[in-house]
C-alpha cells in the first residue's frame, strides 16, 4: 500500500517536471514568435521608408521564414526594377557625355584643318596635305560614332546573344585563320597555343569573334608590338583566352583605367577609340558571363586574359 | 547629416601602451564606397574590428545607422557583411558547409542563399573539396561570400583582394562596383595600395600610425591631382590644329568653342602663348595646373609617403 | 541555442575523435575480459573494472581532448570574428560547445558498456535483466566523468595553450584524482581530500552502489561511503561553480 502510493507520488512528480519544462519550452517558443514579429515589423517600416536594401533574415527551417522570404523578394523585385530605371538613364547620360566630350576635339581639330585650307592660310601642296589629313581625320571619327553606337547598344541592353555551347580552343583556332595571313605579311611573329583536348564553354560565337578582333586589332594598330602570342588554356574550372603583345603597353598609373570609356576626371587619352574598343571587348566579356583583365610590363610584355566558366558536360 | 550610415566619434584604443587606433573620426556615406588608405599596421583593422564590435574601443564610439553598436550590436549587426583580416573557416568542410554554418546561425534572406553567394563569386556549389584543400584565392572568395550571403546593405571589407590573381581582383573589383552603383550598397574598405583605392573608393580616408590623416572625396583628390594647362583663347579649332601641327601634341581636349586644355605639360607656356598670338590667335587666360596625388600624399604623411 | 549545438556539431563533421573516443572506450574492456576471465569473474566484476578504468583514468583525458578541439577551434581557425560578427553570444558558444563535450561523455560510457557486453560474452555469465540497471548506471557514470573533468577543463580553456599541453595537463589531474580514488582506504574517512576532489567523491558513491562485498570488506569501506544524494549535491555544486568560469575563462580567450 505504502509503496503504491509512493509509486503514485513519483508518478505525478515526473509528470509535474514535463508540465513545467512544457510550459517554459512553449513560453519560449512564443517569446521568439514575438521578438521576431516586432523585428519584422520594424524592418518593414524601414522599407516603407525607401530602404529597398533592407532584407528580413530567417533560417529556412523557421515558422516565419515563408513569409520573410516572400517579403525579400517582392523588395527585391522593384529593387531590381529601379535598377533597371537607372542603368538606362546612366548609359543615355553617358552617351550624352561622350558626343560632348570625345566627338567634340576630333571635330574641332578637323574644322581647324579645313578652316585653314579654306580662308587660305596655307596653299599649293601643304593645303592638299591639309584637306588629306581633315579627310584622314573624319574617317576616324566616323569610326568611332561607329564604335560609340556599338558600345551604347551593348549597353542599353538593345543587343541580344545567342549564347550557346560550343569548344572555346576550336572557335578560336577557326578565327585565327583569317588572321594568320595578315600576321604573315608584316614583320611580326606569332605564336598560338591550343589545347588538344576541348574547352566547352556557353558563349555567343559572334561576341567571341568581336572579342578576338577587337583585341587582335588593337595589338596590331596601337601597341607598336612585334609579336603576338594567342593562348587558350583551362585553369581553376575556368577556360583562360589570352592575348599577349610585346608592344609599348600600358602605363602602371593608366592599367586600372583602360577599360573605362570616358575620359575619368582631367586626364586625357592621348590614344583616341582605344579606350572604347576595349571598353566594349569588357562588356561583350562580361554579358558572355565571364571575366577580363589586363597586366602590362610597357615594352616587354602587355596581356589580356579573359576568363569564362567552363559548362559542365 | 542622416545620411552617414557609419560613424566613429573619437575612436581610439590602445593595446598596453601603444595607441593603435587614436581619436579616429570617420564617415561613411550611405550608397558610397569609403576607402581607408593606409600601411599595414596602421590601425585599419582595428578601427574594422572596433565598428563591428570584435574588439572594445578604449575610448569613443561607434555609431551605425545612427545606434550605438556595443549596445545594440544584436539589432545592427545582421545588416552588416564583413570579410575582416584572413579568411577564418573549418578545414574540416567543404565551402557550402561553412557557409551553411554561418547561414544557419544568421538567418537567410531567401532559400537559395548560400547556393547564390557561392555562385557570385565563383565557387561550386556542394563541392567536395574540403576548405584546407582550397587555394589562397578560393579562401578569399568564400570569405567575400560569407559577407554577402545575406545580402547586407554595409559591406566592411578589409584588403577584399587578397590572394587574388588579376583577373580574380578585377572580378571582386567589379562586383563591389556594381554593389554601390547599382544597388546603392555601402561600402567601407581597407587597402594599402593606392590605386586600389583610387579606382574603388568615392571617399578616402588616409590612416597613418592610429592617426586619420584626411578624409575627403575622390572627386576632390581628381582635382587636387591634376597636371594640365589651361587655356582660354579666342579659336580653339586654329589653336588645336597649331598646337598640333607645330608643337607635335594630341594630347589636349576641348572643352567649348573658347576653352582648351593640354595635357601635355612639355611645352613652355611661353612657346605656346606665342605660337597662337603669332597666328592671329587671341589668349585671354593661361593657366596651369600641375599637382600630383604622390605630392599630396608626401605632403600629408610627413614626407614619407604612403603605401 | 538549439542552432548552436546544431552547429557545434555540424563542425566537428570529418573529425576523427568521435571514433576515437568510442573506439577508446573499448581499450579496457579488452584487457579487462582476459583479465576478469583469468580470475573467472562475474559480469558485474569485470563491467566495474572496466567503468573504473574506462571511466576514471582514459575518459577524462579523451574529454580534455575534445575540449581543446571544440575551445580552441574557433581561435586556430580564425572564425570567431565571423561567429561574433553575425553576432553570436560568447556565452551561448560556450554552453554549445559543453553540450558537445557532454554528449562525447554520455557516448564514451555506453560504447564502453558495449564492449564490456561483448567480453561478458566471452567471458559469459551475462544476466540480461541486468542490462537496463548497467546501462542506466553507465549514463549516470559518463554524466559524473563530464562533470568530474570541469576543473580541469576550465585550466585549459584559460591558459588556452596546445592541445599536447592540455591533454598532459588533464593527464596529470586525472593521475591525481584517481590514485586518490583508488587508494581511498588508505586515507582517513575525514580526509579533505576525500570530501573535496570529485574522483573520490564518485567512488564514495559507487563503492556502496551495487557491489556485492563481504561483510568485512563492507565493514571495512563504510566509513567512506555517501549517499547518492549527497553525490548529487556535490556535483551540482561543482557544476554551478566550474561551468560559470568556464564561461568566463572562454570569453577571456582574446584573439
Amino acid at each position: 500500500m505504502a509503496s503504491a502510493d509512493r509509486s503514485l507520488l513519483i508518478a505525478l512528480a515526473i509528470l509535474a517536471v514535463a508540465a513545467i519544462i512544457c510550459t517554459l519550452i512553449l513560453l519560449r517558443r512564443y517569446h521568439h514568435i514575438k521578438v521576431k514579429l516586432k523585428t519584422l515589423s520594424e524592418t518593414l517600416d524601414d522599407i516603407a521608408a525607401g530602404n529597398s536594401n533592407r532584407r528580413l533574415l530567417a533560417h529556412p527551417d523557421e515558422e516565419i521564414s515563408g513569409l520573410c522570404y516572400k517579403i525579400n523578394d517582392i523588395v527585391q523585385h522593384y529593387r531590381d526594377q529601379i535598377i533597371g530605371f537607372k542603368t538606362a538613364e546612366e548609359t543615355n547620360r553617358q552617351l550624352m557625355t561622350s558626343l560632348s566630350h570625345d566627338v567634340r576635339t576630333p571635330l574641332t581639330t578637323l574644322i581647324g584643318y579645313l578652316d585653314a585650307a579654306q580662308k587660305g592660310i596655307v596653299s599649293g601642296s601643304e593645303r592638299e596635305s591639309y584637306i588629306e589629313t581633315a579627310r584622314e581625320r573624319a574617317h576616324t571619327m566616323k569610326d568611332y560614332v561607329d564604335m560609340l553606337f556599338e558600345w551604347f547598344k551593348l549597353n542599353s541592353g538593345e543587343e541580344t546573344f545567342q549564347r550557346q555551347p560550343l569548344d572555346l580552343a576550336e572557335s578560336c583556332r577557326e578565327l585565327l585563320k583569317d588572321w594568320i595571313p595578315i600576321f604573315e605579311t608584316q614583320p611580326f611573329a606569332y605564336d598560338i597555343e591550343m589545347p588538344e583536348a576541348p574547352m566547352p564553354v556557353c558563349i555567343d560565337a559572334d561576341a567571341l569573334r568581336r572579342i578576338l578582333n577587337n583585341l587582335i586589332q588593337n595589338v596590331l594598330r596601337h601597341s607598336q608590338a612585334t609579336r603576338i602570342e594567342i593562348r587558350v588554356g583551362s585553369r581553376d574550372g575556368f577556360a583562360e583566352l589570352s592575348v599577349t603583345d610585346n608592344g609599348r603597353g600600358i602605363a602602371p598609373q593608366d592599367l586600372p583605367h583602360i577599360f573605362e570609356r570616358l575620359y575619368k576626371g582631367d586626364k586625357a587619352r592621348s590614344e583616341q577609340g582605344s579606350g572604347l574598343g576595349l571598353s566594349i571587348v569588357q562588356q561583350l566579356v562580361r554579358k558572355m558571363g565571364g571575366m577580363i583583365s589586363a597586366q602590362s610590363e610597357p615594352s616587354v610584355r602587355t596581356e589580356f586574359r579573359m576568363r569564362f566558366p567552363l559548362s559542365p558536360e | 547629416m542622416n545620411d552617414v550610415i557609419i560613424e566613429t566619434d573619437h575612436l581610439t584604443k590602445v593595446y598596453g601602451s601603444q595607441k593603435s587606433v587614436a581619436d579616429l573620426s570617420i564617415h561613411v556615406r550611405k550608397g558610397r564606397i569609403y576607402g581607408l588608405l593606409g600601411r599595414n599596421g596602421a590601425g585599419k583593422t582595428t578601427t574594422m574590428k572596433m565598428i563591428l564590435n570584435l574588439t572594445a574601443p578604449t575610448s569613443g564610439e561607434v555609431k551605425i545607422f545612427g545606434e550605438d553598436v556595443r549596445k545594440n550590436g544584436k539589432r545592427i549587426l545582421p545588416r552588416i557583411g564583413s570579410l575582416i583580416e584572413s579568411p577564418g573557416f573549418y578545414p574540416n568542410l567543404t565551402g557550402t558547409e561553412n557557409l551553411r554554418i554561418f547561414a544557419r546561425l544568421r538567418g537567410v534572406p531567401n532559400r537559395q542563399a548560400v547556393k547564390n553567394a557561392l555562385e557570385i563569386v565563383g565557387l561550386p556549389y556542394q563541392d567536395k573539396k574540403l576548405f584546407s584543400e582550397y587555394s589562397l584565392g578560393m579562401k578569399q572568395r568564400l570569405a567575400i561570400a560569407n559577407a554577402i550571403m545575406h545580402d547586407p546593405e554595409v559591406l566592411i571589407l578589409d584588403e577584399p583582394v587578397n590572394g587574388l590573381d588579376p583577373i580574380g581582383i578585377a572580378e571582386v573589383r567589379d562586383f563591389i562596383k556594381r554593389l554601390s552603383i547599382e544597388q546603392g550598397k555601402t561600402v567601407l574598405l581597407s587597402s594599402h595600395i593606392l590605386s586600389e583605392i583610387s579606382m574603388l573608393a568615392d571617399d578616402i580616408g588616409i590612416i597613418d600610425q592610429g592617426v586619420l590623416l584626411e578624409e575627403e572625396s575622390l572627386a576632390e583628390l581628381d582635382r587636387k591631382n591634376s597636371r594640365y594647362i589651361h587655356l582660354t583663347v579666342s579659336d580653339t579649332a586654329q589653336s588645336a590644329r597649331l598646337i598640333e601641327q607645330q608643337l607635335g601634341i594630341n594630347n589636349f581636349h576641348i572643352d567649348d568653342d573658347h576653352n582648351l586644355r593640354l595635357y601635355d605639360l612639355s611645352a613652355a607656356t611661353n612657346a605656346l602663348v606665342r605660337l597662337l598670338v603669332e597666328n592671329g590667335i587671341e589668349v585671354f587666360e593661361v593657366h596651369t595646373q600641375n599637382n600630383t596625388l604622390e605630392d599630396y600624399f608626401k605632403r600629408i604623411t610627413g614626407g614619407e609617403g604612403i603605401a | 541555442m538549439l542552432n548552436l549545438i546544431f552547429c557545434e556539431f555540424a563542425k566537428i563533421k570529418r573529425q576523427k575523435f568521435i571514433l576515437f573516443s568510442v573506439l577508446a572506450a573499448c581499450l579496457f574492456p579488452i584487457p579487462m575480459t582476459i583479465l576478469a576471465g583469468k580470475d573467472r569473474m562475474d559480469f558485474t566484476g569485470l563491467f566495474n573494472l572496466a567503468v573504473f578504468f574506462g571511466n576514471f583514468l582514459l575518459l577524462p583525458c579523451v574529454l580534455s581532448i575534445v575540449t581543446s578541439i571544440l575551445f580552441f577551434m574557433e581561435r586556430d581557425h580564425e572564425t570567431l570574428k565571423n561567429l561574433l560578427s553575425i553576432p553570436v553570444n560568447r556565452t551561448g558558444l560556450a554552453f554549445a560547445k559543453l553540450y558537445v563535450i557532454l554528449v562525447i561523455s554520455l557516448l564514451y560510457s555506453v560504447a564502453g558498456l558495449g564492449a564490456t557486453m561483448i567480453g561478458g560474452l566471452i567471458i559469459g555469465g551475462i544476466r540480461w535483466e541486468q542490462i537496463p540497471g548497467k546501462l542506466g548506471l553507465s549514463v549516470v557514470m559518463g554524466l559524473l566523468a563530464f562533470l568530474t573533468a570541469l576543473p580541469v577543463l576550465i585550466t585549459i580553456i584559460r591558459l588556452n595553450k596546445s592541445m599536447i599541453f592540455s591533454i598532459l595537463l588533464a593527464a596529470v589531474y586525472t593521475f591525481i584524482n584517481f590514485s586518490i580514488a583508488y587508494m581511498m582506504v588508505t586515507f582517513p574517512p575525514d580526509a579533505i581530500l576525500l570530501s573535496v576532489l570529485p574522483a573520490p567523491i564518485v567512488m564514495r558513491w559507487w563503492a556502496g552502489f551495487g557491489v556485492e562485498r563481504t561483510p568485512e570488506n563492507y565493514e571495512m569501506i563504510r566509513p567512506y561511503l555517501i549517499s547518492g544524494t549527497a553525490c548529487m549535491r556535490y556535483f551540482l555544486l561543482l557544476a554551478a561553480i566550474c561551468i560559470p568560469f568556464i564561461v568566463w575563462a572562454y570569453r577571456k580567450q582574446e584573439d
